[in-house]
């Protein structure tokens, strides 16, 4: 293989495998949205609230799983208190207004991280492999390919939970209509608690991986504004969407980057994303795997 | 009692179109005005001037600019701070190369360089809605901000990005103190208002109103869809230009791309949100109260002399401003404007109560 | 219609001088009294804007997602105020609503719209509908569609498909509000005779607001007239539909002015347009 197209292979994997990384991130989102109706912005700062408290709490001794476990018990009641002092209060306003508490919660959530656990940047191992597989003449990083791994995982799981299960039809028909699904006496309250709940441990997954790639510090709460491309080019209703979006994003972000980054002034990942979003918006509104809403006029 | 609310009926056409019809209300609009223009710069301190009164101004514009393009056009945008940087660089270049014409004329044309590209920007609007198009004008916002810090000709291929202004001044009077400053806003804030009340009581505000409830109807009525969502982008980010260049000559006197981020986006809606929106009204409000509570914040500790660390100063106060915005949302969803209104008419029927 | 408020004899709902408003503001019911005898079928007709929504959805406690809220009366339902009840205990005892517009889960199959109330009642004893099928031998239709998404059917067909997913949340108090909008008269009149069947050989308890009189009276033991958020009138479907008022208000039968206010037997004003 040519050294050109090598390169272009690693980078292209290199794209697609930090791409898996927004997906996780994308994956949160969706789940929240689809039951609740509420684009969350604190989605990035849920995932670093959740890494925070695992480095706390097994910095302090504790054994990561046990660790682990204890986060997720944070997550859980962090969801129970978000539907009770908020979602509850806050039925049928604008979407403006549900974003806008969303980004209230972010910085709740993130001043509580940080006055709780400290600003400093803490590393994480939880035993993920760090070496490199040598394909032909290709380096492709373990880590990131367990990421993936771990990310497929989910997916399956979610797909099978609200495919297959009672609480996941009653998760879709909220998200359908959530009027009609009171008035059939489904529980919204519940709904909204498991869901934020099932969201909370896949942020911790999501800080996790983020974290032990990056290291758990604040900055990892920007990860939520290159996880708004990946939702939006998939579809805010869709976790393959989630996925398939965060691979393109992440593909292309990394290849613009090395290939016309240096031409303009570098950095450009902060935008291209975006850009690329909305190039697959004008050609498919709703993202590609997204409902067009039904609307009868 | 306080307000008379019998027989006040209008008796010509021309009354019917006055922006504040209550002669009670133009009493206390006369009155605010007159201690806007006499009172407050003579009382208020410098420091209050110059990191209080003026910042409201500015930002007032720039809350009035996205308060009419989500809150009257009813289309989502998160790159208001995009825009103001457009009109900030834009007057700035202008201000630097073209040295011929006055300065206060440059605020202008970099207005309306912010409002060409907000036409631009603004198209994704016509193709999508709400959530992706907020997406759409977050694309804008980290373009413009890649754009401004990494190509060199914007700042005059300076060695640092960030560059200072050059001093100006109106009608002769050099604007270098803070009083004038503030004068000078005030004068930019006013005819800046009136131009805003007047669009949205005009045909234009009306297509925009029409475009926000029901797209289709107004589309069916034979509104232009696209030029109603364009012009309410273009004058949107006129405003939002403006305002860029008022803070960056006026308030900060230096130019650089960090006033003009995401953080400043956002907080332009929690102004517009906080406030009311789709009011002119709760531009004026929200500004205050985005600008004002930080500073109190900041002020508490030290009054009641607890021994806090910076760090954690500033994480309660991330915490307690979110608390706030959770609040606001929850509690009056439509702005302090609609509890003002509230209380505005209790005044009017006072003794007798609004029927519960 | 005098009522006593408190005790139930024989009366499943009773509203005593229920007042509703929205956000604060706008008072949609004011002093609304009615009552709705165990096993009977009552229509609730109004015109636009009456307020027979509001009236529903103040019985299944459903106001408060518009940012309405009941501000005076109470709502008595087999012998218990349930005014502020959680609305999905009150499905559990028994109230379930048909809401106005149908609003199936549109993204969901036939099936799964029927499983989503089924598996909620799953705890629940059978007293109506033992199963899927049996809606399906109900609504014949549905059963040819079972597997087609509900944003797919037709308009009658979405409204039987929302009767009988509520018929499975198992009510012993159906509400349905304007289950004739937007249908073809025939569908109408089938639905019409689907909710008859229900109520007769069922002892299914029904309450459904409609702004078609005709079929309503036609079908319902029970009727009431709801004008402005105010009852102005109730008997027996029978009288009402022979009351000179109403055919005049709303079938458009008799003598006097055209489109103009009009005295009602009691004296009290009602406008042609409400």
């Amino acid at each position: 293989m040519s050294l050109d197209l090598q390169f272009f292979f690693e980078v292209l994997i290199s794209g697609l495998l930090t791409g898996v990384l927004y997906s996780l991130v994308a994956i949160g989102f969706v789940l929240i949205y689809k039951a609740s109706g509420v684009f969350n912005f604190a989605q990035g700062a849920m995932v670093l609230f959740a890494a925070m408290t695992l480095v706390g709490i097994s910095d302090l001794g504790v054994n990561i799983a046990v660790s682990a476990l204890l986060t997720i018990v944070v997550m859980v009641v962090l969801a129970y208190c978000v539907e009770f002092f908020i979602l509850r209060r806050i039925v049928n306003q604008s979407q403006i207004s549900l974003f806008m508490v969303t980004i209230g919660l972010s910085y709740i959530l993130l001043g509580l991280g940080q006055l709780v656990w400290g600003a400093e940047v803490h590393s994480l191992d939880v035993g993920l492999p760090v070496g490199q597989f040598v394909v032909g003449d290709m380096f492709i990083n373990q880590f990131d390919l367990s990421v993936a791994a771990i990310c497929g995982l989910i997916v399956l799981a979610l797909a099978y939970f609200f495919q297959r299960t009672r609480v996941g039809l009653s998760l879709r028909a909220v998200a359908d209509d959530h009027q009609a699904a009171i008035s059939i006496g489904v529980s919204i309250r519940n709904v909204w608690i498991i869901v934020w709940s099932v969201a909370g441990v896949v942020c911790l997954v999501t800080g996790t991986v983020w974290g032990a790639k990056l290291g758990v510090q604040p900055a990892l709460n920007l990860v939520a504004l290159k996880a708004m491309p990946v939702i939006v080019l998939g579809g805010l209703t869709s976790i393959p969407g989630a996925i398939v979006g965060g691979l393109i994003i992440g593909a292309s972000e990394k290849l613009f980057e090395v290939y016309f980054g240096s031409i303009i002034g570098g950095a450009t990942e902060s935008w291209v994303p975006y850009v690329v979003a909305i190039a697959f918006l004008l050609v498919r509104p709703a993202g590609l795997f997204g409902t067009q809403e039904l609307r009868r006029i | 009692m306080f307000y008379r609310a019998a027989r006040r009926l209008p008796t010509s056409y021309s009354s019917q179109f006055l922006i504040i019809k209550r002669p009670e209300d133009r009493i206390l609009a006369a009155l605010a005005v007159g201690v806007a223009i006499f009172l407050l710069p003579h009382i208020a301190s410098t420091y209050a001037l110059s990191t209080l009164l003026v910042p409201f101004l500015i930002f007032s514009i720039s809350a009035i600019g996205l308060n009419l393009l989500m809150g009257y056009a009813g289309q989502a945008s998160l790159g208001s701070g995009a825009f103001m940087a457009v009109g900030a660089y834009a007057s700035y270049k202008l201000a630097t190369n073209v040295p011929h014409i006055p300065i206060v004329l440059d605020f202008f044309i970099g207005g309306v360089a912010a409002a060409a590209v907000g036409i631009v920007f603004g198209l994704p609007s016509l193709r999508m809605r709400a959530f992706y198009l907020a997406i759409a004008t977050l694309a804008v916002q980290f373009f413009i901000e890649w754009l401004f810090s990494k190509v060199s000709w914007f700042w005059n291929d300076h060695a640092s990005g960030v560059v200072s202004t050059p001093a100006f001044s109106f009608l002769g009077v050099p604007i270098d103190t803070p009083i004038k400053g503030y004068y000078f806003s005030l004068a930019v804030v006013a005819l800046m208002t009136l131009l805003a009340v007047n669009l949205t009581r005009s045909h234009i505000g009306r297509q925009w109103m029409a475009v926000r409830d029901n797209e289709t109807a107004a589309q069916l009525m034979g509104i232009s869809i696209t030029k109603a969502k364009l012009s309410a982008f273009a004058i949107s980010s006129f405003y939002c230009g403006v305002a860029g260049s008022l803070w960056a000559f006026v308030f900060l006197k230096s130019l650089g791309i960090t006033s003009y981020s995401i953080d400043t986006s956002f907080k332009i809606m929690f102004m517009i949100i906080i406030g009311g929106i789709g009011t002119i009204m709760g531009s004026f409000i929200g500004a205050a109260f985005v600008l004002i509570v930080p500073i109190l914040l900041n002020m508490i500790p030290a009054t009641m002399s607890l021994p806090l660390s910076t760090g954690v100063l500033a994480c309660l106060e991330q915490i307690i401003f979110g608390v706030f915005i959770v609040y606001f949302v929850i509690v009056e969803p439509q702005g302090i404007v609609r509890s003002v209104r509230n209380l505005h008419q209790k005044l009017v029927a006072w003794p007798l109560t609004v029927n519960r | 219609m005098r009522q006593d408020s408190g005790t139930s004899d024989g009366n499943c709902l009773v509203l005593s001088n229920v007042s509703a408003v929205y956000s604060n503001i706008i008072t949609a019911l004011r002093g609304v009294s009615l009552a709705v005898p165990t096993g009977g079928m009552v229509a609730l007709l109004g015109a636009n804007g009456a307020g027979k929504t509001t009236t529903l959805k103040a019985i299944s406690n459903l106001l408060s997602v518009e940012r309405g809220k009941v501000t005076e009366g109470t709502i008595t339902y087999d012998g218990k105020e349930i005014q502020g009840t959680q609305p999905e205990y009150l499905v559990q005892r028994g109230i379930v609503q048909v809401l106005e517009g149908r609003r199936c889960f549109l993204n969901l199959t036939v099936e799964e719209n029927l499983a989503v109330a089924a598996n909620n009642a799953r705890r629940r004893e059978k007293v109506l509908i033992g199963s899927m099928d049996d809606i399906y031998g109900h609504f014949p239709k549905l059963a040819a569609h079972r597997k087609s998404e509900a944003g797919k059917l037709s308009g009658g067909e979405q409204q039987m498909l929302a009767i009988g997913r509520a018929l499975l949340a198992q009510p012993k108090l159906l509400l349905l509000d304007e289950p004739s909008m937007g249908l073809a008269p025939q569908i109408v009149s089938q639905i019409f005779d689907i909710l008859r069947t229900l109520n007769s050989k069922l002892g299914l308890t029904i309450l459904v607001a409609e702004q078609n009189a005709r079929v309503a009276l036609k079908h319902a033991d029970f009727g009431y007239v709801l004008s402005n958020g105010m009852i102005l009138k109730g008997g027996p479907a029978a009288e009402l539909s022979q009351s000179e008022d109403i055919k005049r208000f709303y079938l458009g039968i008799g003598e006097g002015d055209k489109g103009s206010s009009v005295r009602a037997s009691h004296g009290v004003n009602i406008d042609w347009m409400a």
